[in-house]
């Protein structure tokens, strides 16, 4: 189904908590997983269910999809060149300005739904969390234990310090 | 963090991979970080020219460490003995992680130890060495040979059946590993090859190329060997390739009408220096051509190939073109509306047809002109006629005869005033065919200083945006390499 022929046409998509979104194809289909679901299935009445979004992050997702509703469809060939192009426009920046469990959650329903330039934005962001900090600032800021043993560590450092040593 | 799962993590390292510190970081945050940033970190050490001695000593003694007993013991047998530190065997299989293999980085990291040995004893090495990295279980996805190198590729080269980027200087050793790959490896994207002067006629490219189901791009360095049955054969086997490739970067002039059957051709750089033969040049069409770089081509080939392009070219770049009164130029605004960027050396009897140009390419952004003793009084009244579009300069012409215009350009930037900031880059360049250079060169910085002040007065009114005098790599005109 193109979004052409689709323009108008409503498709109801039922959150983990059992919310109900009416959302136009053409907005549903930025997500790949949705877009194929709808070409399987044809016109439906029954709302499609995601298991793995609430409410609050769905809603999220397909403010981002309605803003986005016009983009090209990425390409399936070079992942790596496509992400590497990636620039976080400032809409994105804005709306991915947000608490990090909520990041967190939008990057998973990126990858859920297959919504790749999504999926892309939100990992960029959190890499560009990343960027410049050590490991401890790392660990703070995403709240993960140092689970090393000393002499694990050590060996680690010594055997990858050529990336550091520059 | 936990909550993201280990294939989002690794996407986001991903993100990383061309800032090495910080995947060094990530490596040291903990054991689940570790093991998912290890892959990322040594998918591409050589991604890193240039290493510190102490960095290449421990790259050196981390790939060493990979050695089995039996190469180790092989190798002190023969008298090799730099395990200078104590065995210890490491956390990872670094090397199966391993995926662009520079035969050049190899060697650089190689000699910070094994400079001073024999060639045989580097020999034995290399090929101890290099059993870790073709024995593995890789799939290498890059591989660069180079010139010269005691890491030699021989016997089982199936790491190499996915290979999508091969680099090679090209000589009698690697045209025989060519023959070898070219048995396996068949999806290839691109491929770059380096004569260096070198005159051997092999085989080993034409049989690479041609069994390519998937080539896009095709670049030769340098000058090709100047038999016309080999390039007959090279042209030959890059028709076999024809629906695939799209780039291609030559430095002869074609003996067959090769060209006209790359229809998928988007960038075509052709140059050449002394070839005087450009018959199968003329009439050839390409249809989606985009880029166009040229270099040492005759007007009327060139004024033929604009020609027959449909309209899409976006960048051309000429250099060293001979003037034939602005019947290139005219050739490029009647055939090039969605021209977005333009290099190329102008003279005075050309003003005309340039003003015709920037009065009908409307969506020139960027303009290189190179004029070395040009009236750039007159050129720069002349840019006024240029679309809202164009904002990026970069211009070239002897000192003296920057010193001449310094008010032209004033009033040209101060006629400026209501348009997009302009990006600007000057290059000023010394006669070597006159007396006193050391003179010029101190009447060349006195004149930078002078221009950088009237520049960063502009900068200053945000007429400018950024500009460089004689600097390199001003990121902004990466796109005019």
């Amino acid at each position: 189904m193109t979004s052409e022929s689709s323009e108008g046409k409503k498709v109801t998509l039922k959150s983990c908590d059992d919310v109900e979104f009416k959302v136009e194809i053409p907005v549903a289909s930025r997500s790949i997983l949705l877009k194929n679901m709808i070409e399987d299935v044809g016109e439906t009445d029954q709302s499609i269910p995601l298991p793995n979004v609430n409410e609050k992050v769905l809603k999220k997702v397909l403010e981002w999809c309605q803003h986005h509703v016009n983009d090209p469809q990425p390409t399936n060939d070079d992942d790596d060149s496509r992400r590497r192009n990636t620039e976080i426009d400032d809409w994105d920046q804005r709306f991915l300005n947000v608490e990090q469990d909520m990041l967190f959650e939008i990057i998973l329903a990126a990858n859920y739904l297959d919504i790749k330039p999504l999926l892309d934005i939100g990992c960029k962001t959190v890499a560009n969390m990343i960027k410049g900090k050590s490991p401890e600032e790392i660990r703070n800021t995403f709240n993960i234990v140092n689970d090393f043993t000393p002499e694990e560590e050590e060996q680690i450092r010594k055997e990858n310090e050529w990336a550091e040593d520059r | 963090m936990s909550r993201l799962c280990n294939d989002i993590i690794i996407l986001i390292l991903e993100e990383l991979q061309d800032d090495v510190k910080s995947l060094y970081s990530c490596l040291l945050v903990s054991r689940t970080w570790c093991k998912l940033t290890v892959p990322t970190l040594w998918k591409n050490p050589s991604k890193q020219c240039r290493l510190t001695d102490n960095a290449r000593k421990i790259l050196f003694n981390v790939i060493i460490s990979h050695l089995s007993e039996e190469s180790r013991n092989n190798l002190k047998n023969k008298e090799i003995d730099f395990f200078y530190e104590k065995y210890q065997r490491p956390l990872f299989n670094y090397i199966s992680f391993w995926r662009h293999l520079n035969l050049h980085f190899l060697e650089y990291i190689m000699n910070i130890f094994i400079k001073n040995f024999e060639i045989s004893k580097k020999s034995i090495i290399g090929i101890e060495i290099m059993k870790l990295f073709i024995n593995s279980e890789t799939k290498f996805v890059s591989l660069f040979i180079p010139k010269t190198n005691f890491c030699h590729i021989s016997g089982d080269e199936h790491c190499f059946s996915e290979i999508e980027y091969l680099g090679c200087d090209y000589n009698d050793i690697n045209s025989n590993i060519l023959e070898r790959l070219a048995i396996i490896s068949t999806s290839i994207k691109v491929l770059g090859f380096n004569y260096k002067y070198n005159d051997t006629i092999s085989h080993g490219i034409v049989k690479l190329i041609e069994v390519q189901k998937n080539l896009k791009g095709i670049n030769f360095v340098s000058t090709m060997p100047r038999n016309k049955p080999y390039r007959k054969a090279l042209e030959e086997s890059i028709i076999k390739c024809a629906d695939t490739v799209q780039y291609l970067k030559i430095s002869w002039s074609p003996v067959t009408k090769f060209l006209s059957y790359l229809v998928n051709l988007v960038r075509l750089e052709i140059k050449s220096t002394c070839d005087s033969d450009w018959n199968h040049l003329i009439n050839v069409s390409l249809p989606c051509l985009k880029f166009l770089k040229a270099q040492n081509i005759p007007p009327i080939v060139l004024e033929n190939l604009i020609e027959n392009t449909k309209g899409y070219l976006i960048e051309i770049i000429i250099l060293y073109r001979i003037e034939d009164d602005g019947k290139l130029i005219r050739k490029i605004y009647q055939n090039c509306p969605n021209l977005n960027y333009l290099k190329l050396k102008l003279s005075n009897n050309e003003f005309l047809e340039f003003k015709n140009l920037l009065i009908n390419c409307q969506f020139l952004i960027g303009l290189e002109i190179i004029g070395y003793t040009i009236d750039w009084d007159n050129l720069l009244e002349l840019l006024k006629f240029s679309s809202i579009s164009l904002f990026k300069f970069k211009f070239t012409a002897y000192f003296d005869i920057w010193e001449d215009n310094l008010k032209h350009l004033k009033l040209f930037l101060d006629n400026w005033n209501d348009r997009h900031s302009m990006l600007l880059h000057i290059t000023t360049a010394i006669r070597f065919l006159t007396l006193r250079p050391r003179r010029q060169q101190q009447q060349q910085h006195v004149l930078r200083q002078r221009l950088k002040e009237l520049l960063q007065e502009y900068k200053v009114k945000s007429i400018i945006k950024d500009y460089n005098i004689d600097g390199f790599g001003f990121k902004e005109f990466e796109w005019n390499k």
